[in-house]
């Protein structure tokens, strides 16, 4: 807990060796909701990123502050409020991503990564350190999500944000369009990404 | 006891801030949201209305909705009522729907020529059917068919067949594949919308 990570160890151990959706198969519920498009998934993977790495740094910044029997109420409290302002920000800025995205951008506040980290790293750490923390959990997720729309967006729509990719005689896979096309893709993710990361780690263990 | 004063101090402190700030985001952005809304509702009804704004930016949709749109009342019922650029001649007369869909309420804008007899144009404004399957009721291509259309109501009304199967017949249209309780729900919604903007220009009164 006291050494401090490097900027390019922390956002590496978000993005890859601590990945929150392949790794701690954490976040999986708006991983499912919104990846069947490209472009709701792009803007909810930067709200996260966002929400995460923002959030992270407040924490850090009032750790001490904080009385540690109320850290969780202050926790809710300080990713509630990004998220109210992303949401604001959402509607009044980019309105149809706003509306498809519907509840699911409020959701990020019960997000299990960003609370996860707050109470793991940011509130006994360093402001700088916490916020890449933040950023790297973000990031990670960011990029899970990315991948599962890259495989549904095409399968389920013949579009990759909304240009036709598939040809015109493509038949949309409906399954892919559904909640239940994202777990065999998410399945899918979580087991070539494990089959690539685990044999190294396990020698160094 | 030093500590709990100090714990409730803390706690409303951050959430008096906290508060401060998401009520100054709000305010500072609500012109904005409100915009976006009206310009959403005009779109939709334009559509509806079948009037088309040469460009889709806000001011052309919101002064094209503002010329040539008027609400007014036609035996009892609330109708918007489209005029061409003279401001006299109707184009067309639509009616507000709403109904059960497949996940949830379904509601939109449909309307006729000033008699009744043909659809002019529709608009699915609001639903939350599945993307990329119900959801198509939203895309133009869905819309687009039923213009032209008988809206006299003969028997039973508008028929949806098979996606993709020729549909020219004067109450035929294509249902949605893969998504048949939606396409259900809306030819439900229609064929029932119809029926309210014929009672409402049925009548003597009003015609012109």
């Amino acid at each position: 807990m006291a050494q401090l990570p490097s900027t390019r160890q922390a956002l590496a151990t978000g993005l890859w060796y601590d990945n929150a959706i392949f790794r701690q198969v954490l976040g999986i519920c708006s991983a499912l909701a919104v990846t069947n498009l490209m472009r709701n998934t792009l803007v909810m993977a930067a709200g996260v990123i966002y929400a995460a790495s923002m959030s992270s740094l407040t924490m850090s910044l009032l750790r001490d502050a904080t009385p540690r029997r109320i850290r969780i109420m202050v926790e809710i409290l300080i990713i509630a409020f990004y998220v109210v302002i992303l949401h604001l920000f959402l509607k009044a800025f980019l309105p149809e991503v706003s509306r498809d995205l519907g509840p699911y951008v409020g959701l990020i506040i019960t997000n299990c990564i960003l609370q996860g980290r707050l109470e793991a790293f940011a509130i006994n750490n360093k402001p700088w350190p916490s916020f890449l923390d933040g950023l790297g959990s973000g990031a990670g997720y960011a990029a899970a999500l990315i991948a599962i729309a890259l495989v549904r967006e095409p399968l389920g729509f013949g579009t990759l944000l909304g240009y036709p990719v598939m040809g015109a005689g493509w038949t949309r896979w409906t399954l892919m369009v559904m909640p239940a096309g994202a777990f065999f893709v998410l399945a899918l993710l979580v087991w070539g990404c494990r089959y690539l990361s685990e044999p190294p780690q396990e020698g160094k263990r | 006891m030093r500590d709990r004063v100090y714990t409730i101090v803390y706690m409303t402190v951050l959430c008096a801030a906290a508060t401060l700030l998401m009520t100054g985001a709000k305010l500072a952005l609500s012109d904005r949201v409100t915009e976006n809304e009206t310009l959403r509702t005009n779109r939709a009804r334009l559509a509806g209305l079948d009037l088309h704004p040469t460009g889709t930016g806000a001011r052309e949709v919101n002064e094209m909705y503002e010329k040539r749109v008027r609400r007014e009342t036609r035996n009892g019922r609330e109708v918007y009522v489209a005029y061409e650029d003279d401001g006299k001649t109707v184009h067309a007369i639509g009616v507000f729907f709403s109904g059960k869909g497949f996940w949830g309420p379904i509601r939109g804008m449909i309307s006729t020529d000033p008699q009744g007899r043909e659809i002019r144009g529709i608009v699915f404004s609001d639903h939350v059917e599945t993307p990329g399957l119900g959801g198509r009721i939203g895309e133009g291509w869905f819309t687009a068919q039923f213009r032209g259309k008988s809206a006299a109501g003969e028997g039973a009304g508008l028929a949806f067949l098979p996606e993709g199967a020729p549909a020219n017949g004067p109450q035929e249209v294509n249902a949605i594949s893969g998504a048949t309780r939606t396409s259900e729900s809306a030819r439900t919604i229609v064929n029932q919308a119809l029926r309210d903007l014929r009672a409402a220009l049925a009548a003597p009164a009003g015609r012109n």
